[in-house]
Protein backbone atom coordinates (compact mmCIF):
# COMPACT_ATOMS: atom_id res chain seq x y z
CA UNK A 1 0.00 0.00 0.00
CA UNK A 2 1.34 3.70 -1.28
CA UNK A 3 0.79 6.58 0.08
CA UNK A 4 -1.72 7.07 -2.73
CA UNK A 5 -3.86 4.45 -1.68
CA UNK A 6 -3.81 5.52 2.04
CA UNK A 7 -4.94 8.99 0.59
CA UNK A 8 -7.49 7.51 -1.29
CA UNK A 9 -9.08 5.71 2.07
CA UNK A 10 -8.69 8.99 3.44
CA UNK A 11 -10.75 10.51 0.51
CA UNK A 12 -13.14 8.11 0.50
CA UNK A 13 -14.19 7.95 4.28
CA UNK A 14 -15.53 11.29 4.20
CA UNK A 15 -18.83 12.07 2.12
CA UNK A 16 -18.35 14.73 0.30
CA UNK A 17 -20.96 17.14 0.59
CA UNK A 18 -21.23 18.46 -3.23
CA UNK A 19 -24.08 20.34 -3.92
CA UNK A 20 -23.70 21.40 -7.19
CA UNK A 21 -25.54 22.51 -10.49
CA UNK A 22 -25.86 19.28 -11.48
CA UNK A 23 -27.21 17.44 -8.88
CA UNK A 24 -29.45 20.53 -8.72
CA UNK A 25 -30.72 19.76 -12.40
CA UNK A 26 -31.32 15.71 -11.37
CA UNK A 27 -33.05 16.94 -8.03
CA UNK A 28 -35.66 18.70 -9.78
CA UNK A 29 -35.93 16.42 -12.81
CA UNK A 30 -36.59 13.62 -10.63
CA UNK A 31 -39.26 15.33 -8.36
CA UNK A 32 -41.15 16.85 -11.21
CA UNK A 33 -41.34 14.11 -12.82
CA UNK A 34 -42.35 11.30 -9.86
CA UNK A 35 -44.43 13.93 -8.25
CA UNK A 36 -48.61 14.02 -8.94
CA UNK A 37 -48.67 17.64 -9.09
CA UNK A 38 -46.72 20.33 -10.64
CA UNK A 39 -43.71 22.00 -8.02
CA UNK A 40 -43.06 25.31 -7.69
CA UNK A 41 -40.53 26.52 -10.64
CA UNK A 42 -36.97 25.88 -9.18
CA UNK A 43 -35.67 29.27 -11.08
CA UNK A 44 -32.45 30.08 -9.32
CA UNK A 45 -31.26 26.29 -10.64
CA UNK A 46 -32.34 26.63 -14.12
CA UNK A 47 -30.46 30.26 -14.27
CA UNK A 48 -27.48 29.11 -12.50
CA UNK A 49 -27.79 25.88 -15.38
CA UNK A 50 -28.49 27.86 -18.16
CA UNK A 51 -25.99 30.65 -17.84
CA UNK A 52 -23.75 27.75 -17.09
CA UNK A 53 -24.25 26.32 -20.27
CA UNK A 54 -24.61 29.24 -22.67
CA UNK A 55 -21.09 30.27 -20.94
CA UNK A 56 -19.62 27.39 -21.41
CA UNK A 57 -20.81 27.24 -25.09
CA UNK A 58 -19.29 30.71 -25.34
CA UNK A 59 -16.33 29.18 -23.89
CA UNK A 60 -16.20 26.67 -26.78
CA UNK A 61 -16.62 29.33 -29.80
CA UNK A 62 -13.96 31.62 -28.80
CA UNK A 63 -11.35 28.39 -27.84
CA UNK A 64 -12.41 26.83 -31.80
CA UNK A 65 -11.52 30.73 -33.09
CA UNK A 66 -8.55 31.67 -30.86
CA UNK A 67 -7.62 28.09 -30.00
CA UNK A 68 -4.30 27.74 -28.31
CA UNK A 69 -1.83 26.10 -31.16
CA UNK A 70 0.62 25.51 -28.46
CA UNK A 71 -1.13 22.37 -27.02
CA UNK A 72 -1.43 19.60 -28.88
CA UNK A 73 -3.96 18.89 -31.11
CA UNK A 74 -5.49 15.80 -30.01
CA UNK A 75 -5.60 16.77 -25.99
CA UNK A 76 -7.57 19.79 -27.37
CA UNK A 77 -9.79 17.74 -29.13
CA UNK A 78 -10.46 15.66 -26.06
CA UNK A 79 -11.13 18.60 -24.22
CA UNK A 80 -13.71 19.59 -25.93
CA UNK A 81 -14.96 16.38 -26.86
CA UNK A 82 -15.47 16.13 -22.71
CA UNK A 83 -17.10 19.82 -22.53
CA UNK A 84 -19.59 19.36 -25.23
CA UNK A 85 -20.70 15.98 -23.66
CA UNK A 86 -21.19 17.80 -20.41
CA UNK A 87 -23.45 20.52 -22.11
CA UNK A 88 -25.50 18.01 -24.09
CA UNK A 89 -25.58 16.30 -20.84
CA UNK A 90 -27.12 19.05 -19.03
CA UNK A 91 -29.13 20.17 -21.84
CA UNK A 92 -31.03 16.57 -21.61
CA UNK A 93 -31.60 17.32 -17.95
CA UNK A 94 -33.10 20.78 -18.67
CA UNK A 95 -35.25 19.58 -20.99
CA UNK A 96 -36.68 16.84 -19.27
CA UNK A 97 -37.83 18.82 -16.79
CA UNK A 98 -39.26 21.66 -18.86
CA UNK A 99 -41.30 18.81 -20.79
CA UNK A 100 -42.45 17.32 -17.72
CA UNK A 101 -43.37 20.63 -16.02
CA UNK A 102 -45.36 21.08 -19.80
CA UNK A 103 -47.06 17.75 -19.80
CA UNK A 104 -48.51 18.79 -16.83
CA UNK A 105 -49.41 22.45 -17.67
CA UNK A 106 -51.54 20.49 -20.79
CA UNK A 107 -53.14 18.30 -18.72
CA UNK A 108 -54.44 20.47 -15.97
CA UNK A 109 -54.83 23.34 -17.62
CA UNK A 110 -57.34 25.31 -16.26
CA UNK A 111 -56.51 24.26 -12.65
CA UNK A 112 -53.33 25.97 -13.23
CA UNK A 113 -54.78 29.29 -14.65
CA UNK A 114 -56.94 29.43 -11.70
CA UNK A 115 -54.61 28.70 -9.31
CA UNK A 116 -51.41 31.03 -10.98
CA UNK A 117 -50.94 34.84 -9.21
CA UNK A 118 -49.21 37.74 -10.23
CA UNK A 119 -46.34 36.86 -7.96
CA UNK A 120 -46.93 32.55 -7.53
CA UNK A 121 -43.46 30.60 -7.83
CA UNK A 122 -45.36 27.69 -9.22
CA UNK A 123 -44.92 29.38 -12.82
CA UNK A 124 -41.89 30.03 -14.82
CA UNK A 125 -43.19 33.39 -16.80
CA UNK A 126 -42.36 31.52 -19.98
CA UNK A 127 -44.86 29.03 -18.63
CA UNK A 128 -47.29 31.87 -17.63
CA UNK A 129 -47.85 32.98 -20.97
CA UNK A 130 -47.56 29.34 -22.45
CA UNK A 131 -51.12 28.17 -20.69
CA UNK A 132 -53.21 31.18 -21.40
CA UNK A 133 -52.19 30.55 -25.15
CA UNK A 134 -52.81 26.87 -24.66
CA UNK A 135 -56.01 27.51 -22.63
CA UNK A 136 -57.22 30.05 -25.45
CA UNK A 137 -56.33 27.25 -28.33
CA UNK A 138 -58.16 24.84 -26.50
CA UNK A 139 -61.34 26.42 -26.07
CA UNK A 140 -61.32 28.11 -29.91
CA UNK A 141 -60.67 24.23 -30.88
CA UNK A 142 -63.42 23.06 -28.84
CA UNK A 143 -65.98 25.57 -29.62
CA UNK A 144 -65.74 25.28 -32.99
CA UNK A 145 -65.44 21.63 -33.16
CA UNK A 146 -68.75 21.02 -31.14
CA UNK A 147 -69.17 23.33 -28.65
CA UNK A 148 -71.47 25.74 -30.33
CA UNK A 149 -73.84 23.05 -31.16
CA UNK A 150 -74.55 21.86 -27.96
CA UNK A 151 -77.15 24.16 -25.36
CA UNK A 152 -74.88 27.14 -23.83
CA UNK A 153 -75.75 25.79 -20.50
CA UNK A 154 -73.67 22.58 -21.18
CA UNK A 155 -70.84 24.36 -22.71
CA UNK A 156 -68.60 25.88 -19.60
CA UNK A 157 -65.62 24.06 -19.40
CA UNK A 158 -64.83 25.24 -16.07
CA UNK A 159 -68.22 24.04 -14.77
CA UNK A 160 -68.62 23.34 -11.30
CA UNK A 161 -71.37 22.70 -10.41
CA UNK A 162 -74.12 19.65 -10.29
CA UNK A 163 -72.03 17.69 -7.92
CA UNK A 164 -69.06 16.88 -10.38
CA UNK A 165 -65.80 19.11 -10.98
CA UNK A 166 -64.83 19.61 -14.93
CA UNK A 167 -61.59 20.96 -13.92
CA UNK A 168 -58.70 18.02 -13.70
CA UNK A 169 -57.37 18.43 -10.57
CA UNK A 170 -54.15 16.51 -9.58
CA UNK A 171 -54.87 13.64 -7.18
CA UNK A 172 -52.18 14.78 -4.29
CA UNK A 173 -53.22 11.61 -2.51
CA UNK A 174 -51.20 9.64 -4.84
CA UNK A 175 -48.49 7.44 -3.27
CA UNK A 176 -44.92 8.57 -4.37
CA UNK A 177 -41.57 6.32 -3.59
CA UNK A 178 -39.52 9.30 -1.12
CA UNK A 179 -36.07 9.34 0.08
CA UNK A 180 -35.19 10.70 3.22
CA UNK A 181 -31.79 13.23 2.41
CA UNK A 182 -31.97 14.89 5.87
CA UNK A 183 -29.97 14.04 8.85
CA UNK A 184 -33.00 14.22 11.61
CA UNK A 185 -35.54 11.96 11.19
CA UNK A 186 -38.93 13.08 9.62
CA UNK A 187 -42.19 12.05 11.80
CA UNK A 188 -45.08 11.07 9.39
CA UNK A 189 -48.70 11.37 10.87
CA UNK A 190 -50.93 8.91 8.82
CA UNK A 191 -54.40 8.35 10.95
CA UNK A 192 -53.22 6.81 13.94
CA UNK A 193 -50.31 6.00 12.65
CA UNK A 194 -46.86 7.83 12.60
CA UNK A 195 -44.07 6.91 10.60
CA UNK A 196 -40.52 7.86 10.87
CA UNK A 197 -38.55 9.00 7.82
CA UNK A 198 -34.49 7.61 8.35
CA UNK A 199 -31.78 9.10 6.57
CA UNK A 200 -31.56 7.55 3.16
CA UNK A 201 -34.39 5.14 3.90
CA UNK A 202 -36.67 4.35 0.98
CA UNK A 203 -41.10 5.01 1.85
CA UNK A 204 -43.79 4.51 0.04
CA UNK A 205 -46.00 7.43 1.24
CA UNK A 206 -48.90 9.52 0.06
CA UNK A 207 -47.56 12.46 -1.66
CA UNK A 208 -49.52 15.09 0.19
CA UNK A 209 -47.75 13.69 3.34
CA UNK A 210 -44.47 14.90 2.18
CA UNK A 211 -45.06 18.02 -0.16
CA UNK A 212 -43.82 20.54 2.34
CA UNK A 213 -40.83 18.55 2.95
CA UNK A 214 -39.76 18.50 -0.64
CA UNK A 215 -40.28 21.69 -1.07
CA UNK A 216 -37.53 22.29 1.56
CA UNK A 217 -35.75 19.85 0.33
CA UNK A 218 -35.03 17.42 2.88
CA UNK A 219 -37.23 14.39 1.13
CA UNK A 220 -36.47 13.77 -2.64
CA UNK A 221 -38.88 11.74 -4.89
CA UNK A 222 -37.18 8.78 -6.21
CA UNK B 1 -47.57 14.37 -26.24
CA UNK B 2 -44.90 16.80 -24.82
CA UNK B 3 -43.74 13.56 -22.76
CA UNK B 4 -44.64 10.28 -24.25
CA UNK B 5 -47.05 8.23 -21.26
CA UNK B 6 -44.12 5.86 -21.66
CA UNK B 7 -41.77 8.27 -19.89
CA UNK B 8 -44.72 9.54 -16.83
CA UNK B 9 -44.80 8.22 -13.88
CA UNK B 10 -41.92 5.84 -14.42
CA UNK B 11 -38.34 6.06 -15.54
CA UNK B 12 -36.42 4.87 -18.59
CA UNK B 13 -33.76 2.39 -17.51
CA UNK B 14 -31.64 3.92 -20.51
CA UNK B 15 -32.15 7.27 -17.74
CA UNK B 16 -30.96 5.20 -14.82
CA UNK B 17 -28.40 4.58 -16.92
CA UNK B 18 -27.55 8.35 -17.43
CA UNK B 19 -28.12 9.38 -13.70
CA UNK B 20 -25.50 6.10 -13.01
CA UNK B 21 -22.87 7.92 -15.37
CA UNK B 22 -22.61 10.09 -13.18
CA UNK B 23 -21.68 8.48 -10.21
CA UNK B 24 -17.60 9.24 -9.28
CA UNK B 25 -15.12 6.71 -9.97
CA UNK B 26 -11.51 6.34 -9.39
CA UNK B 27 -9.16 6.33 -12.86
CA UNK B 28 -5.59 5.74 -13.28
CA UNK B 29 -4.85 8.19 -16.04
CA UNK B 30 -1.98 7.20 -18.42
CA UNK B 31 -1.07 10.28 -19.76
CA UNK B 32 -1.00 13.64 -18.32
CA UNK B 33 -3.94 16.10 -19.22
CA UNK B 34 -4.67 19.63 -18.37
CA UNK B 35 -7.35 20.45 -15.80
CA UNK B 36 -10.97 20.68 -17.59
CA UNK B 37 -13.35 23.56 -16.02
CA UNK B 38 -16.65 21.84 -16.32
CA UNK B 39 -19.96 23.14 -14.83
CA UNK B 40 -20.43 20.49 -12.53
CA UNK B 41 -17.05 18.94 -11.21
CA UNK B 42 -14.20 20.48 -12.69
CA UNK B 43 -11.75 17.37 -13.82
CA UNK B 44 -8.55 18.23 -11.98
CA UNK B 45 -5.20 18.24 -14.25
CA UNK B 46 -4.60 14.08 -14.81
CA UNK B 47 -0.72 13.05 -14.39
CA UNK B 48 0.09 9.64 -15.44
CA UNK B 49 -0.50 6.70 -12.31
CA UNK B 50 -1.90 9.16 -9.75
CA UNK B 51 -5.22 8.21 -8.95
CA UNK B 52 -8.28 11.37 -9.50
CA UNK B 53 -11.96 11.20 -9.14
CA UNK B 54 -14.17 12.15 -12.16
CA UNK B 55 -17.70 11.59 -12.80
CA UNK B 56 -18.02 7.84 -14.60
CA UNK B 57 -18.70 9.18 -18.06
CA UNK B 58 -15.75 11.03 -18.16
CA UNK B 59 -13.93 7.97 -17.39
CA UNK B 60 -15.82 6.15 -20.22
CA UNK B 61 -14.75 8.80 -23.05
CA UNK B 62 -11.12 8.78 -21.74
CA UNK B 63 -11.11 4.78 -21.25
CA UNK B 64 -12.51 4.42 -24.64
CA UNK B 65 -9.49 6.37 -25.93
CA UNK B 66 -7.10 4.57 -23.96
CA UNK B 67 -6.05 7.01 -21.66
CA UNK B 68 -7.10 5.81 -18.07
CA UNK B 69 -7.51 2.75 -16.68
CA UNK B 70 -10.55 2.26 -14.21
CA UNK B 71 -10.14 1.16 -10.77
CA UNK B 72 -13.09 -0.63 -10.47
CA UNK B 73 -15.32 -0.06 -7.24
CA UNK B 74 -14.48 -1.49 -3.75
CA UNK B 75 -17.47 -3.31 -4.21
CA UNK B 76 -17.02 -4.83 -7.73
CA UNK B 77 -15.34 -7.99 -7.16
CA UNK B 78 -16.18 -12.14 -7.03
CA UNK B 79 -15.20 -12.24 -3.24
CA UNK B 80 -17.57 -8.91 -1.86
CA UNK B 81 -20.59 -10.14 -3.97
CA UNK B 82 -20.14 -13.36 -3.02
CA UNK B 83 -20.37 -12.51 0.78
CA UNK B 84 -23.13 -9.99 -0.30
CA UNK B 85 -24.80 -13.15 -1.81
CA UNK B 86 -24.53 -15.26 1.63
CA UNK B 87 -26.19 -11.82 3.14
CA UNK B 88 -29.12 -12.00 0.90
CA UNK B 89 -30.04 -15.74 1.94
CA UNK B 90 -28.67 -15.42 5.53
CA UNK B 91 -31.56 -12.33 6.23
CA UNK B 92 -34.95 -13.57 4.39
CA UNK B 93 -36.58 -10.46 5.12
CA UNK B 94 -33.96 -7.96 4.77
CA UNK B 95 -32.27 -6.41 1.77
CA UNK B 96 -28.44 -5.95 1.95
CA UNK B 97 -27.04 -3.07 1.84
CA UNK B 98 -25.79 -2.57 -2.28
CA UNK B 99 -24.78 1.15 -3.56
CA UNK B 100 -27.66 2.62 -5.01
CA UNK B 101 -26.51 2.49 -8.67
CA UNK B 102 -25.13 -0.71 -8.17
CA UNK B 103 -26.59 -2.74 -11.49
CA UNK B 104 -25.66 -0.39 -13.63
CA UNK B 105 -22.07 0.43 -13.09
CA UNK B 106 -21.47 -3.18 -12.55
CA UNK B 107 -23.02 -3.59 -16.63
CA UNK B 108 -21.29 -0.33 -17.06
CA UNK B 109 -18.06 -1.55 -16.62
CA UNK B 110 -17.94 -5.12 -17.41
CA UNK B 111 -19.20 -3.75 -21.06
CA UNK B 112 -16.46 -1.22 -21.27
CA UNK B 113 -13.30 -1.80 -18.77
CA UNK B 114 -13.54 -5.71 -18.50
CA UNK B 115 -9.91 -5.31 -18.26
CA UNK B 116 -9.41 -3.41 -15.67
CA UNK B 117 -11.68 -5.80 -13.30
CA UNK B 118 -10.09 -7.71 -10.86
CA UNK B 119 -11.80 -11.06 -11.27
CA UNK B 120 -12.98 -12.70 -14.55
CA UNK B 121 -16.23 -10.87 -15.96
CA UNK B 122 -18.31 -14.65 -16.20
CA UNK B 123 -17.84 -15.08 -12.68
CA UNK B 124 -18.69 -11.26 -11.92
CA UNK B 125 -21.65 -11.76 -14.16
CA UNK B 126 -22.76 -15.30 -13.16
CA UNK B 127 -22.73 -13.92 -9.07
CA UNK B 128 -24.10 -10.29 -10.01
CA UNK B 129 -27.36 -11.93 -11.88
CA UNK B 130 -27.58 -14.52 -8.69
CA UNK B 131 -27.48 -11.60 -6.86
CA UNK B 132 -30.64 -10.01 -8.34
CA UNK B 133 -32.61 -12.59 -9.01
CA UNK B 134 -32.39 -13.78 -4.83
CA UNK B 135 -33.47 -9.70 -4.51
CA UNK B 136 -36.10 -10.09 -7.19
CA UNK B 137 -37.78 -13.31 -5.17
CA UNK B 138 -37.55 -11.36 -2.06
CA UNK B 139 -39.02 -7.64 -3.53
CA UNK B 140 -41.60 -9.98 -5.14
CA UNK B 141 -42.34 -12.27 -1.84
CA UNK B 142 -42.92 -8.78 -0.05
CA UNK B 143 -45.53 -7.95 -2.41
CA UNK B 144 -47.86 -9.48 -0.26
CA UNK B 145 -47.47 -7.09 2.09
CA UNK B 146 -48.80 -4.06 0.22
CA UNK B 147 -51.17 -1.48 1.89
CA UNK B 148 -52.97 0.90 1.47
CA UNK B 149 -51.21 3.70 4.02
CA UNK B 150 -46.96 2.98 3.61
CA UNK B 151 -44.35 0.82 3.37
CA UNK B 152 -40.42 1.54 3.84
CA UNK B 153 -38.44 -0.44 0.98
CA UNK B 154 -34.93 0.18 2.39
CA UNK B 155 -31.76 -1.41 0.51
CA UNK B 156 -33.23 -1.27 -2.50
CA UNK B 157 -31.43 0.28 -5.92
CA UNK B 158 -33.09 2.33 -8.35
CA UNK B 159 -33.13 -0.01 -10.65
CA UNK B 160 -35.44 -2.46 -8.77
CA UNK B 161 -37.23 0.60 -7.29
CA UNK B 162 -38.11 1.23 -10.99
CA UNK B 163 -38.83 -1.99 -12.17
CA UNK B 164 -41.59 -2.39 -8.89
CA UNK B 165 -42.69 1.46 -9.21
CA UNK B 166 -45.84 0.30 -11.49
CA UNK B 167 -47.11 -2.81 -9.82
CA UNK B 168 -46.72 -1.37 -6.25
CA UNK B 169 -48.06 1.97 -6.96
CA UNK B 170 -50.70 0.77 -9.12
CA UNK B 171 -52.30 -1.42 -6.17
CA UNK B 172 -51.82 0.96 -3.42
CA UNK B 173 -53.41 3.52 -5.49
CA UNK B 174 -56.40 0.74 -6.08
CA UNK B 175 -56.01 -0.38 -2.04
CA UNK B 176 -56.35 3.40 -1.31
CA UNK B 177 -59.68 4.34 -3.21
CA UNK B 178 -60.86 1.12 -1.53
CA UNK B 179 -60.00 2.03 1.49
CA UNK B 180 -61.56 5.62 1.17
CA UNK B 181 -64.74 4.04 0.29
CA UNK B 182 -65.52 1.84 2.89
CA UNK B 183 -64.32 4.43 5.71
CA UNK B 184 -66.83 6.96 4.06
CA UNK B 185 -69.15 4.49 3.78
CA UNK B 186 -69.18 3.66 7.53
CA UNK B 187 -69.21 7.63 8.31
CA UNK B 188 -72.49 7.60 6.24
CA UNK B 189 -73.78 4.47 8.67
CA UNK B 190 -72.89 6.11 11.44
CA UNK B 191 -74.47 9.27 10.15
CA UNK B 192 -77.96 7.08 9.89
CA UNK B 193 -76.87 5.58 13.02
CA UNK B 194 -77.24 8.87 14.76
CA UNK B 195 -80.08 10.19 13.25
CA UNK B 196 -82.29 6.90 14.13
CA UNK B 197 -81.35 7.10 17.52
CA UNK B 198 -82.63 10.65 17.45
CA UNK B 199 -86.15 9.72 16.34
CA UNK B 200 -87.01 7.51 18.93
Amino acid sequence: MNIDDILQEFEESETPVTSNIHNNLITAMINERMSPELLPFAQTTMTTALTAISNQQQYLIDSHEYGDSVGSTSEFKLNTMIIETEIERLCYLVRMYLRTRLSKLDKFTIYYINEEQEDSKLLSAEEKEYIHKYAHLLTQLYNNCFLKKVPPSLTLLDDTSGGQSMITTPDTNQHVFVKSVTSKPITLFIDNDDIELKRDGIYVVKYGLVKQYIELGDVILI
Amino acid sequence: MVLPTTLQGNLMPAEINFLAENETVTILPRYSMKKIELIGTPIPPLRAMRREKVPLWVALILKSQDKCNIVPPKWLNLAYLKEKHEEELRKPNQFSDLPWHWQEIAKILLARAQDDLSDPSHQLRSVIQDLREIRLVKSRKGLKELNESNISLNGLSLLEINELRPFVLGVMNKLRSLHETTTTSKEVDEDMAEVSDDDY
